[in-house]
């Protein structure tokens, strides 16, 4: 048993430590302007770490030194997801948003409002949801049962039903199917087929809502110019 | 004026198309109608000149081995496009190998000239009997039944397969007027082998008007024309003109595979030899057509061997095939787009080939590839292309390498698989001046305090990794089952107060009251009892408190007036009972005891708070 802990223990810490070398051979390729050969690296990492935020961060600012604003926004929005507090995530994001036409914060809504609505991740919401539900059931419980704690069961109830509505908001975000236009440029036509004409051309960066798929092919909505069409599969990155 | 400018443009014109015929070069091809032949059969050599105007003629080598009989020119011209076509039929003077030299052509101060072509004549077969030989369009005497003639000639032993067979098959048929064979190069070709089938009309007499032909209809068996030539032929010393067509045929699938019967509907002249010229015309009209059925042709489709087949073939068979990758633009901007085309070629029809695959190229984003094919007839073989277009877009800045890319085929000939390969491509991708310029780094503003806002820029690399932890509040949100635990506890306690609408401490409360006045024999045990109870039931502390005090207590408590005006009574009698100089103890304490017990219950039933 002590033997299996050491070796699970040494080859945890050889892992980070390679993980470490690798992230700063890839720093120094992106201080060299070798966005490329940084990248590379920085998509070798993910294989092993699909969920970190920062991975991403980097990715997409590889991307965005070699001129690809699409796949920089696809991942700069997959880190966002992951981490929605982090400064430098929200502002590379919106500045690449910016840079395609695009907007972070919906025109309309105070910046801060929008940096509330997603100052938690998804899971923390989550978690804090369920705190309020588990407090509320044990006052209720306790009020039922010795008329005692009802206002502050009244008011977990308020609390576990908001943050319910909070999530469930933030859940439906994070489940729309989202593209963005990888392609210098993707055409938005009548059909999912090259036979159907083209009735716009959308430049890369922008954000599509995705409705339906048939074969190589997507119905989106481009929510910030009010068009739909079908897009080729290939020329977006599905997020 | 005007018609001075109309002379002038009549003179610059055929000028100017003199010079652009002339700027875009001449093309010029030799081929013949065969390249095996025997003694008796003649040669079509074609010259084609495709691009010269004007009056020209090309000249033939010197041809020690051939006897130039006859020469035809015709000339087409379309949108100042002339082309020219010369034919020469000539007859072999010995058999062996016969070389015909390169044709040149001076033109426009320059000299083409074509590639030499090398033919095999044979021997011709010796014939049993000596019958003169008869022109076919002036005789019109039909040759005796067959059952005079002798054991045809047997085509000479090294002759082609192809040109055995169609001799032998000829020879057989010698004593009819007019009949049609058919005969195959090779009749045991692997798929998608290319193999010639050739179809000959023979006629020993004229026909009337055209002699309409049907191709040989094929199963499992793809079929292309590939040339159609015209030629004359001894057959047991009877001379025959035939006309031939050639097809190159591949095998779709292994198993059998048919070229079923060619036909031509001819009318035949061999009644009216000895009519004159009006009742040939009559009868003409009258004479019934006739059908010649060539012969149908089997052949077994082999499979290809599994044997060391590559992972690049995708199923060629064939020889002398090249492949070549090109790129429209070496030097592009990161996010361009560049069109890399790949061009297969070669003898045989790679038509029904599957599509080049491309291998990963890293830091390029590749678009489908798009695919065309055809199949053009060249000197009687035929000769099939493949264009794959992709398009490639480098992501990043960078020197990239398109490696090379493989493809193989068979070759039925050697029995082996040959694979091809392109050069590997360098492309030098610059970065996007797109995101360098991206920034309008010109509408910097004046912040205050001696700041200027230059530009702005994406935040720099963060050189660690989140880790992923879960904070606190994200770990909580794993915990499902503690949804079901307190869900289920509020769902107890609304099932217990919906039950029995006590709390749970009132009725401990009744319990222990109860109990203790049931044993209560003095007055301080029903106050005792009395005390407990209304500090549980209602919190009231009855000690060192005025009863009026009580009485409002328990009342803000919630319990009613009359129970709280009862307990006044009731307490009085036991302060009076506990005081007062009679003794009161034995049944006056449990009468007390009773009312005590009676209160309570009220109060448990009425006074729920």
């Amino acid at each position: 048993m002590r033997k299996r802990f050491i070796v699970l223990w040494l080859t945890t810490v050889m892992s980070v430590c390679a993980a470490a070398a690798d992230l700063q051979s890839a720093e120094e390729l992106y201080r060299q302007g070798k966005f490329a050969a940084a990248l590379g690296e920085y998509e070798e990492l993910l294989n092993t770490y699909p969920k970190d935020s920062h991975l991403y961060y980097n990715i997409g600012n590889c991307y965005f030194k070699m001129g690809s604003t699409g796949l920089a926004v696809a991942n700069y929005y997959r880190a966002f997801r992951l981490d929605p507090r982090d400064g430098d995530i929200r502002h590379n994001l919106a500045l690449a948003l910016e840079n395609s036409g695009e907007r972070l914060v919906p025109s309309g809504m105070p910046e801060i409002l929008h940096k509330a609505f997603f100052s938690l991740q998804t899971d923390e919401l989550k978690g804090l949801f369920f705190l309020s539900v588990w407090l509320f059931c044990i006052l209720g419980a306790l009020w039922l049962i010795k008329r005692k704690w009802g206002r502050a069961a009244l008011a977990f109830f308020v609390m576990a039903l908001a943050l319910g509505v909070w999530y469930s908001w933030r859940t439906h975000l994070e489940q729309t199917p989202l593209a963005i236009v990888a392609a210098p440029v993707a055409e938005l036509r009548s059909g999912p087929g090259t036979n159907f004409p083209a009735s716009a051309s959308v430049a890369q960066g922008h954000i599509l809502v995705i409705q339906d798929t048939k074969d190589n092919w997507y119905d989106v909505i481009v929510k910030s110019q009010g068009l739909q069409g079908w897009v080729e599969a290939d020329t977006v990155e599905k997020i | 004026m005007f018609k001075r400018i109309i002379l002038l443009l009549s003179l610059l014109l055929p000028i100017a198309a003199h010079a652009a015929l002339d700027l875009t070069g001449i093309d010029m091809t030799a081929s013949v109608n065969k390249t095996s032949l025997t003694m008796d059969d003649e040669l079509v050599l074609t010259v084609t000149v495709d691009g010269a105007a004007g009056d020209f003629m090309p000249q033939l080598p010197s041809l020690p081995s051939f006897n130039v009989y006859a020469r035809s020119a015709s000339k087409q011209i379309n949108n100042f496009h002339a082309i020219s076509t010369f034919e020469y039929i000539m007859l072999p003077r010995f058999p062996g190998k016969a070389v015909i030299g390169p044709i040149t052509l001076n033109y426009g101060n320059k000299t083409y000239k074509t590639d030499p072509i090398t033919v095999t004549v044979y021997r011709a077969p010796s014939t049993p009997t000596k019958t003169p030989a008869k022109k076919a369009a002036s005789s019109a005497k039909a040759p005796s039944a067959a059952n005079t003639r002798k054991a045809p000639a047997q085509a000479p032993a090294n002759l082609p397969p192809l040109e055995r067979d169609l001799y032998n098959l000829a020879a057989q048929n010698g004593d009819k007027d007019y009949f049609m064979i058919a005969a195959v190069s090779d009749k045991t070709p692997y798929i998608n082998q290319t193999v010639t089938l050739a179809v000959r009309f023979y006629y020993a007499l004229p026909f009337v008007g055209n002699a309409p032909y049907n191709a040989p209809t094929v199963s499992n068996l793809f079929m292309e024309e590939v040339s159609s030539s015209e030629g004359r032929q001894n057959i047991d010393g009877r001379i025959y003109n035939y006309i031939e067509r050639r097809y190159a045929v591949s095998g779709v699938t292994n198993g059998p595979a048919q070229a079923g019967n060619a036909s031509v509907r001819y009318i035949s002249t061999s009644r009216f030899s000895n009519l004159s010229v009006l009742d040939r015309m009559v009868a003409a009209v009258s004479q019934e057509e006739q059908t010649a059925l060539s012969n149908t042709v089997n052949l077994s489709i082999r499979a290809l061997p599994q044997q060391g087949k590559p992972k690049s073939f995708y199923g060629a068979v064939g020889d002398k095939f090249t492949i070549s990758a090109s790129v429209d633009r070496n030097k592009v901007e990161a996010g361009e787009a560049i069109n890399l085309t790949v061009k297969v070629n070669g003898s045989g029809n790679i038509k029904p080939t599957t599509d080049l695959k491309l291998p990963q190229l890293p830091g390029f984003k590749v678009y489908d590839v798009a695919t065309t094919s055809g199949a053009v007839p060249s000197n009687g073989i035929l000769k099939s292309y493949k264009i794959f277009k992709t398009v490639i877009v480098p992501v990043s800045s960078g020197k990239y390498t398109i490696p090379s890319l493989d493809w193989s085929y068979f070759n039925p000939g050697t029995k082996q698989y040959n694979t091809i390969r392109t050069q590997a491509i360098t492309i030098e991708a610059t970065p996007s001046s797109k995101t360098d310029t991206g920034f309008d780094f010109g509408a910097h503003s004046d912040l205050g305090n001696g700041f200027r806002q230059l530009g702005q820029d994406i935040r720099y690399l963060k050189s660690d990794m989140d880790g992923a932890k879960l904070t606190f509040l994200a770990q909580l949100s794993t915990w499902t089952w503690a949804n079901y635990l307190f869900i289920s506890l509020l769902a107890l306690a609304g099932i217990f107060a919906l039950m029995d609408k006590q709390t749970l401490a009132g009725r401990r409360a009744l319990a222990k009251a109860r109990a203790q006045l049931k044993t209560a024999y003095t007055e301080e045990a029903i106050v005792e009892a009395l005390t407990t109870y209304l500090q549980v039931r209602y919190k009231v502390h009855t000690a060192s408190l005025p009863l009026r005090d009580i009485s409002t207590a328990l009342q803000k408590h919630g319990c009613p007036a009359e129970l709280a005006k009862r307990f006044e009574t009731l307490w009085q009698r036991l302060d009076a009972a506990r005081f007062a100089p009679v003794d009161l103890q034995g049944e006056g304490a449990m009468e007390l005891a009773r009312q005590a017990t009676d209160l309570i219950k009220a109060m448990d039933k009425g006074g729920r708070r």
